[in-house]
């Protein structure tokens, strides 16, 4: 067949019409079915695209929800990894509290007597593992884990040390005044301060412990009793030796219920709280000196972190 | 009952310590001059004389401090102890004013008076007061020293302060100015007690615990020359001088 060859469509209406005639090319007729086909291709294409569109859609919602669960789960574990590093931080100031009481008697550290300062990172409670914004990645979280294990083993290390140190010095435990000898207000720190009667700025060498009067002081540590009386403006005077350089003095007392000479043990009542003295209002004025040195009491305290 | 003594020392070519023993008052001083040829044996025996005047002029005040018996918290007697030392400073610092030769004179005291079972005390300077219980000797007084200073400083350690060249400068002294700070304390004394006042002559060559021995091991009469000599061995670099107190039983 040549490509000119063509058909003759002849229309014959029913009635008194013309009759109609369509000269129609053969080429034409490939061309249209051809066409058709794509079209037809086309549409089968599309209808399968959508018709698995429509199945991933049925899947959205679910993934969304784990989606949402994952989150929810990593900020869980982003709070524990928070919580971690905060009693981390905890031990390192109690560890750092204990490593203080052993300088009081260690030559072979060949340090001064007395704690050393808490580190700054430490001291405010807010340190790199705190620290968390929102949006913070796997790759940073994993970062923070390694830290803290390595931090947590390096405590590990250091408290077995402590443990060991401790096991051969049980007397120097017991004579370092690690409790508060009553609890109450602190209404005045150890440092320097202005003085409640002249104004002026004078080292404060104790704390003030305020509360009512005749409330019971307990010893903080084991000791023997050296002073009990009056000191000038310091009213009733307890002077407590622990031993290791370690001496206690509680100042303003109503009533002192030990003698000079007397052994007292960690927790016996000793005095009472009171207003004697230059003293504006019922407290204890708390010293610790190690070999003449007052100390701030707090370094000792170890049942507040 | 007491018993006290003074000695030159081996150093030294005169005393200028003082002490008093009233066992009527059962008032105990010992003082420790200083400053010029004549002014420090002048300043210590104007101090014990003042302070002997004040309390017996207290005796017969209207509100006599050796009275009632009184806890040891409402003792006057702190306060009667305080001003015969504050008066003993303004005579010497009169004296020291009216005769160039005795300018600059000064003093240390420390005051013991008993009354009942109170022990009070009254302190300017370095020599001390130490209660010899059992066991225990402690130190009652603080030193008025520029060592006791460097040593709550934390700049020098107690058994560098033994050494220290400064040992003998101290931070107070009666007599040196006008007015002085007078520190005072109080204790309840229990029968067996000891008080033991000393100056620095003694304290800087005799450990506390052996002054607590000499005094539980000897007669209250020997205790004193047992102190003197000891130092005196081990140098006698000051003035030495000694009292040992004890509380008579009621």
């Amino acid at each position: 067949m040549s490509s000119n060859e063509s058909f003759t469509l002849i229309v014959v209406p029913d009635r008194h019409a013309e009759v109609k005639r369509y000269h129609l090319r053969k080429v034409w007729l490939f061309q249209a079915l051809a066409a058709v086909a794509t079209v037809m291709l086309v549409g089968f294409v599309m209808a399968g695209h959508y018709f698995s569109v429509v199945s991933e859609a049925h899947e959205n919602p679910a993934l969304r929800e784990e989606n949402l669960k994952l989150k929810s789960e990593l900020a869980v574990i982003r709070e524990q990894l928070q919580h971690v590093g905060q009693t981390l931080d905890r031990v390192e100031r109690f560890d750092q509290k204990l490593r203080a009481i052993t300088l009081l008697s260690d030559p072979q550290r060949n340090l001064a007597m007395g704690p050393t300062e808490q580190q700054p990172l430490a001291a405010n409670g807010d340190n790199q593992f705190i620290r968390s914004k929102d949006g913070e990645g796997l790759p940073v979280l994993a970062q923070k884990l390694d830290k803290l294990s390595a931090e947590a083993t390096r405590q590990e290390q250091s408290l077995q040390e402590l443990q060991a140190y401790f096991q051969d010095q049980k007397s120097l435990l017991a004579s370092v005044p690690s409790v508060w000898p009553t609890r109450g207000w602190v209404t005045s720190d150890f440092g320097s301060r202005l003085d409640p009667y002249t104004s002026e700025r004078v080292m404060h060498a104790g704390l003030d412990i305020a509360g009512p009067h005749g409330k019971e002081i307990v010893a903080p540590a084991d000791g023997t009793v050296v002073f009990a009386g009056l000191e000038g403006g310091y009213g009733n005077v307890l002077v407590i030796d622990h031993g290791y350089g370690i001496k206690t003095r509680y100042g303003h007392l109503s009533a002192i219920k030990v003698k000079a000479g007397e052994r007292v043990k960690r927790g016996d009542e000793v005095a009472a709280m009171g207003n004697t003295g230059r003293s504006t209002g019922p407290h204890v004025h708390y010293e610790v000196r190690v070999n003449g040195i007052a100390q701030n009491p707090r370094k000792f305290i170890l049942d507040e972190w | 009952m007491s018993a006290g003594l003074t000695d030159v020392g081996r150093k030294r070519n005169h005393n200028e310590d003082s002490y008093l023993i009233d066992e009527e008052l059962q008032l105990y001083v010992v003082a420790d001059g200083m400053g010029g040829h004549a002014g420090g044996g002048t300043a210590s025996r104007i101090a014990v004389e003042t302070i002997d005047q004040q309390m017996r002029g207290a005796k017969k005040a209207p509100e006599d401090p050796f009275g009632p018996e009184t806890p040891l918290q409402d003792s006057p007697l702190p306060e009667f102890l305080r001003t015969a030392v504050e008066k003993a400073c303004a005579a010497i610092f009169k004296t020291a004013q009216e005769d160039p030769r005795l300018a600059g004179m000064g003093t240390t005291v420390i005051t013991l008076c008993i009354k009942g079972e109170n022990a009070l005390f009254a302190h300017v300077g370095d020599s001390r007061a130490y209660l010899v219980r059992g066991d225990l000797i402690q130190q009652v007084s603080e030193d008025h020293s520029l060592v006791n200073e460097q040593i709550k400083a934390g700049m020098i350690t107690p058994e560098e302060a033994k050494h220290s060249r400064y040992k003998n400068i101290i931070t107070r002294s009666v007599g040196f100015e006008e007015e002085v700070q007078v520190d005072v304390m109080g204790l309840v004394a229990l029968p067996g007690d000891f008080f033991v006042l000393c100056s620095d002559g003694l304290a800087n060559l005799v450990e506390d615990k052996e002054i607590r021995e000499i005094v539980s091991n000897h007669s209250l009469k020997d205790a004193p020359r047992k102190l003197i000599e000891l130092a005196n061995e081990r140098g006698g670099d000051d003035n030495i001088t000694v009292i040992v107190a004890t509380m008579v039983a009621a």
